[in-house]
């Protein structure tokens, strides 16, 4: 059994309980888990996503900028919070799975252990219904 | 292994006539091993019953599992640490901001505590516990932070052929309403996972656990479905509530043995025992 680290354990009981939608995913890239206002927002059963990896979440939500251009995997807020170790914030269209779109603002994070162990990434996020306003 | 209790009670110091069988003292544990090699888990009021090592010693490994007072109380009171020819590493648990000097300096200095830790006799090295595994003489440990309220570890030690895991104060049901869940999940499982011996917090009954969510504690049942998941030898129950005395803690543990036929062997701590692992005997023997 490959056990989550604590960070992740503690995250995952927090954000089981907030109306916000709360995704990790962990130091490989992989989601492990999204919270139900997640699956209620994008319209997917997240535990059968399993190891689901963020280089393809394109794939899964097929992002875009506010423009409508596509926005690459890489450059959405959670990858960019696990590859370059920073938080990111933006407002973008994602898709559920029914292809119906959703304006959200999502704020990524790094989770850093101590010792500067990465142990994955977090991402909170809420649809909105503008989609101007800052980022 | 030779494990030795010699403080079981969490949270504060419980000496009174209707404790004396589980013990007063605060967290501690020794373990003798089969090369001679010394090993003290954590050091609450309990540590200053362990007598001075003889001159064939010349080092001693004391791991804390968390900095809580009950858990550091007693080093101060430590004889090793007035032994100018021995060494003595303390591993605690890593912390962001501080590393541990800074931290056990906090108690082991004026106003709280008239010796610094700086004047004392012996050769004192302090360590961040790593998260992970490291070798100490005799031992191979293994550390992980757990739940438990601030920096927090338990500690899987690999000796004489036997794995003890020790998770003195641990809350893993914190908010989990599917306790015990998947082990992927479950925090300690990797500590406790196969052990012939399990030392956990055991300091509430289910009642009490829930009044007290979040202080960082299990219950004795949440304690026993811990030692099934983990699929333990033998699960000795630690870290009693202070206001539970020798008679409540008989009926309590006794009450959950019968529960059901439990896959594993319950034997709470009592301060003053020792139990015998690995190649030193068979299983879990009283001595």
């Amino acid at each position: 059994v490959v056990c989550k680290p604590i960070e992740l354990i503690l995250l995952r009981q927090l954000a089981s309980r907030l109306p916000l939608g709360v995704s990790l995913v962990d130091a490989r890239g992989v989601l492990v888990y999204a919270n139900a206002p997640a699956e209620r927002l994008l319209g997917w059963n997240f535990p059968e996503l399993d190891d689901y990896p963020i280089s393809r979440f394109d794939e899964l939500f097929d992002p875009r900028e506010l423009d409508g251009s596509r926005m690459k995997a890489e450059n959405m807020p959670i990858a960019v919070a696990l590859h370059e170790r920073r938080p990111q914030q933006a407002r973008m269209i994602v898709h559920d799975s029914d292809g119906t779109s959703h304006t959200i603002l999502t704020t990524a994070v790094p989770l850093d252990g101590q010792g500067g162990m990465l142990l994955g990434a977090m991402s909170i996020y809420w649809e909105v219904d503008d989609v101007e306003g800052p980022a | 292994v030779k494990v030795t209790f010699w403080g079981t009670r969490g949270s504060l110091p419980s000496p009174r006539p209707g404790t004396t069988r589980y013990g007063g003292n605060t967290s501690c544990v020794s373990l003798r091993l089969g090369d001679g090699s010394d090993i003290v888990l954590d050091a609450g009021t309990g540590i200053h019953r362990l007598a001075d090592f003889g001159p064939d010693t010349t080092r001693v490994d004391i791991l804390l599992s968390h900095l809580h007072m009950d858990h550091i109380i007693g080093l101060g009171f430590f004889g090793a640490l007035f032994q100018p020819d021995l060494e003595v590493h303390v591993w605690g648990p890593p912390s962001a901001t501080l590393n541990l000097h800074a931290r056990l300096s906090r108690y082991l200095s004026p106003p709280l505590f008239p010796v610094r830790l700086r004047d004392l006799p012996c050769k004192l090295v302090l360590h961040d516990a790593p998260r992970g595994t490291f070798d100490l003489p005799g031992a191979t440990v293994t550390a992980d932070l757990v739940c438990h309220p601030g920096p927090t570890v338990g500690y899987r030690i690999e000796a004489d052929g036997a794995t003890l895991a020790y998770i003195p104060d641990h809350e893993p049901a914190l908010a989990d309403g599917a306790f015990p869940g998947r082990p992927d999940w479950l925090s300690g499982f990797p500590l406790m996972a196969g052990a012939d011996l399990l030392i956990h917090d055991a300091q509430y009954t289910d009642e009490e656990y829930a009044a007290h969510v979040g202080w960082g504690h299990s219950s004795i049942s949440q304690a026993m479905a811990l030692a099934e998941v983990a699929e333990v030898t033998t699960l000795t129950a630690f870290h009693y509530d202070p206001s539970h005395n020798d008679v409540q803690l008989d009926r309590l543990f006794a009450a959950a043995a019968e529960e059901r036929d439990w896959p594993f062997e319950l034997a709470p701590a009592c301060e003053g025992t020792t139990l015998r692992l690995g190649r030193q005997g068979a299983g879990v023997v009283p001595s």
